[in-house]
Formats: C-alpha cells, sequence, structure tokens
C-alpha cells in the first residue's frame, strides 16, 4: 500500500472510531451537570434502567417506596415574569424539618380515591428569613408545606414517597425525606413563597411554594442553584443571581 | 510526465478509498443522531404489561369532556396506534385499583400546569398499580396543540418516559408555555422506540 492510501485508511479509521465513540456516548449515562440547550437528546439526572422496578427502603421500621412526582410546569421567559408570580420572597437557612407534618385520608368521594385509599402525607420545613427580598418586610420565619407521599391503605408501615427534581436541593438524593436539618443549616437558601390558602391542610403552615422549583441553594458567588433542569431562567444554567432577583423585584 | 499504467491505478485506489471513508463518515454520523431506544429517557417502568387502561374521575362534566377530547385522542391516535401498547379506555368513573391511569382535572399548586404520580404501588413486584395524572383547572382556555401536548406528555410519564431535553420534537420536552400554539403533541420515534423495548 502507497503513503498516500496508508495516510488515509488511517485517516477514514480515526474518523470512524471518533464517530462511533460519540454513537456510544448516547447511551451512557448524563453527566451531573446539565449540557447546554440545543444539544442532542440527553437524559434527566433521575432516570433509571428501564425496567428497574420501584425502588423501595426500609427507613425506621417503615417499607418506603419512592416514584418521581412528575409535573409539568408554568414556564416564564424572563426573571421578571417569575418574580411577579411569586408573592414573597425570601433568603434565609432551613431550620427545621418535619418529614411527616400531616396525614389527611381522602374523602372517598374525592376525585381519584376508592374506599380505604391511604392518607396523603405532607412535609414541610421552616425558614428563619435573613433578609426579604419581597413581601412584609417584618417576615422573620415562614413555615412551608408540600405533598411528599401516600400511605399504603392496607399497610400502615408501607409509604410512597414523592421524589421530587425541583427539591433535589433539600431532599436526600434517594428521595425518601428532605436531608438532615443539620446539613440544610450550612446553606443558604432563597425561597419563592405563596399564601397556602388551604392548599395543603397542614396545621400552622402558612406557605407554599411558588414554583415547582420554588427553593434554590445560593452559592458561594450568588448564583442560585435550582433543583433538577428546569427552563430557563429558572434553572441551575441561567446563573440568575440573588442581585438579579432582587433588581427583577424593583423592576 | 506521461502517466504509466502503475500510476493510473494508485489515481485509482485513492478515488476510491475516498469515496469509502466519505461514506463511512456520513454513515456513521447519520446513525449517531438516529433515535437509540437504548440510550436514555425511560425512567421506571410503571405499568404491568402492554395492556394499558384507563378512566377518568372527573366529577365536573365540562372538566371532563374539556379534557377528555384531548386524553382520548392522545390514547388512540398515539400511544395505542403507533407503538406496542394497546390502551384500552373504560368510561368514566368505572376503574378501580387495577386501571393503570386514572385521570382528572384539579386546582394544582402554584407553578404546575399537570402533574402525574403513582398512588398505588404493588408490593409483590414493585411497579405501580395505578397512576394519577391531572389536568390545572386553570387551563380552560388553552389552544389544541396545548391540550394534546399536555395529554401526551403525562400519560408519557406514566407508561415511564421521563423528560426529553430541547433536542428531540416530541411531547416530553422538560416543560413547555401550553398556549404556545407550535408545541408538538406527537410521540417522536426516539420516545416510541423506548416503549415498544420496554413492552
Amino acid at each position: 500500500m502507497g503513503r498516500v492510501t496508508a495516510l488515509r485508511a488511517r485517516t477514514a479509521a480515526v474518523l470512524a472510531v471518533s464517530t462511533i465513540a460519540l454513537m456510544v456516548g448516547c447511551a451512557s449515562p448524563p453527566s451531573s451537570e446539565p449540557t447546554a440547550p440545543g444539544n442532542a437528546v440527553t437524559a434527566t439526572a433521575t432516570e433509571a434502567l428501564g425496567s428497574a422496578p420501584v425502588t423501595s427502603v426500609q427507613v425506621g421500621g417503615e417499607t418506603v417506596y419512592v416514584t418521581e412526582y412528575d409535573v409539568s410546569e408554568v414556564t416564564y421567559s424572563s426573571l421578571d415574569q417569575f418574580v411577579d408570580q411569586s408573592p414573597v420572597i425570601v433568603e434565609g437557612v432551613i431550620i427545621a424539618t418535619n418529614d411527616l407534618a400531616a396525614e389527611k385520608v381522602p374523602s372517598a368521594t374525592e376525585e381519584g380515591t376508592v374506599p380505604g385509599e391511604g392518607a396523603d402525607i405532607y412535609s414541610s420545613f421552616t425558614f428563619r428569613v435573613t433578609s426579604v427580598l419581597k413581601g412584609a418586610p417584618d417576615l422573620t420565619a415562614v413555615q412551608v408545606a408540600f405533598p411528599s407521599g401516600k400511605r399504603d391503605g392496607r399497610d400502615r408501615n408501607a409509604r410512597i414517597a414523592y421524589k421530587r427534581e425541583g427539591l433535589s436541593e433539600v431532599q436526600q438524593p434517594d428521595g425518601t425525606k428532605l436531608e438532615p436539618v443539620d446539613t440544610l443549616k450550612q446553606k443558604k437558601f432563597l425561597m419563592f413563597a405563596a399564601p397556602n390558602n388551604g392548599i395543603y391542610p397542614v396545621p400552622g403552615t402558612t406557605y407554599v411554594l411558588a414554583h415547582p422549583r420554588g427553593i434554590a441553594r445560593v452559592a458561594a458567588d450568588g448564583r442560585l442553584k435550582f433543583g433538577g433542569r428546569g427552563e430557563p431562567p429558572i434553572d441551575r444554567r441561567s446563573g440568575v443571581t440573588v442581585d438579579d432577583v432582587r433588581a427583577a423585584v424593583t423592576n | 510526465m506521461p502517466r504509466t499504467p502503475a500510476d493510473t491505478r494508485r489515481r485509482h485506489r485513492r478515488t476510491l478509498l475516498r469515496g469509502a471513508v466519505t461514506a463511512t463518515v456520513g454513515l456513521l454520523a447519520l446513525v449517531g443522531t438516529a433515535p437509540s431506544a437504548s440510550a436514555h429517557n425511560f425512567g421506571l417502568r410503571k405499568t404491568d404489561n402492554n395492556v394499558v387502561t384507563f378512566a377518568s374521575d372527573e366529577d365536573n362534566t365540562d372538566h371532563y369532556l374539556f379534557w377528555n377530547h384531548f386524553v382520548h385522542f392522545q390514547q388512540v391516535d398515539q400511544y395505542d396506534a403507533r407503538t406496542d401498547l394497546a390502551v384500552q379506555e373504560r368510561g368514566r368513573y368505572q376503574w378501580d385499583n387495577s386501571t393503570d391511569v386514572v385521570w382528572f382535572a384539579a386546582a394544582l399548586e402554584p407553578g404546575v400546569n399537570a402533574d402525574e404520580v403513582c398512588r398505588v404501588v404493588n408490593t409483590v413486584n414493585r411497579r405501580c398499580d395505578r397512576a394519577r395524572v391531572r389536568f390545572g383547572e386553570h387551563l380552560r382556555n388553552i389552544p389544541g396543540p396545548g391540550g394534546f401536548y399536555l395529554a401526551c406528555h403525562e400519560f408519557g410519564h406514566a407508561y415511564g418516559l421521563e423528560h426529553l431535553d430541547t433536542g428531540d420534537r416530541g411531547c416530553m420536552s422538560t416543560s413547555a408555555n401550553p398556549y404556545d400554539t407550535g408545541l408538538s403533541g406527537v410521540l417522536s420515534n426516539h420516545m416510541i422506540g423506548h416503549i415498544n423495548a420496554e413492552y
């Protein structure tokens, strides 16, 4: 084989191997950091192998089945829009959590229930406010509730836990409960909240999140780390900072 | 300098090789961008087998008629017609714990247009026995594409699909504005590949 021919053969081999490597990359596990929008189809951070059954975890004598709580979120084209839809925006620290803040057996006549239906479970966390960006300036603590699972109607010691993409900064990675409060206390958060108004039956809980991604960790550089992927500007990629939110509030 | 027969043969071989390289690279690149059924975006399998049943438990007839239009046609035209799933619709209120998906409209939490979650787990095979799909009551004026998108999207979750990024043209994009009249309400080939590989 002549030199030129050999060179072309090597080039062909290199190109073929590179292309195959790219194809294989499509089937490899996702990285923990999202890729830029517009790239080829990539995975969400929470996916499992196709036929995997529901994960079950033993937690303090209970069998906890963890399933995704999938939501189609309201999207916003600008930070101003998002801020407008959040009546309360506060910066602070989570100082208490309650994974089983309330349990309510739904009425048998409620939509989507059958007689003997297991109770809905709600969790809550208490947020000590260090700075009010929007809302009553004298807010010092905010307690927030969210649906976190459901009892098995037949087995009191079994429950479903909802793993929520938007709460990945405050939920344990296995989805069974919130992070221990000692861990959460080490972090700063920015919370977008709305009045509970009876949405969730948790006594004393006056607020709910204004959006499924309504709580973001404040990184050292001030950037907001929203849970999961999301869409701009309510996502990890957009690099929104606390100061950006403060500016949007005053607009 | 005049060409010898050996020069001509070498030249011919180079041309052939160049063509082969171009064709190989082109073919591989094409395959690389095609949907891969073994790649991503299938989460937990949530139904027992490929025969899936669904029903509505919506009390409000106006809400039922509005959303049933989207749900019914997406189940028939997309999941039943285009995948290996055999979709069976039960009458309104005609469901029990073995019904795979029960849907209705509801007042949802702030920032949510629709949701899907497993409500009953079969503790023997650890599959979801009954999923719940809810559509936001606040969306009664959305245009048709938004309704078809949401019906396709939430039932996709109920059958095990997870969110796809913006590179996919199907109905499982991460999130979307339901008032966008350009929304896709169809299954992409990528999604169909995942469902058929699973069921």
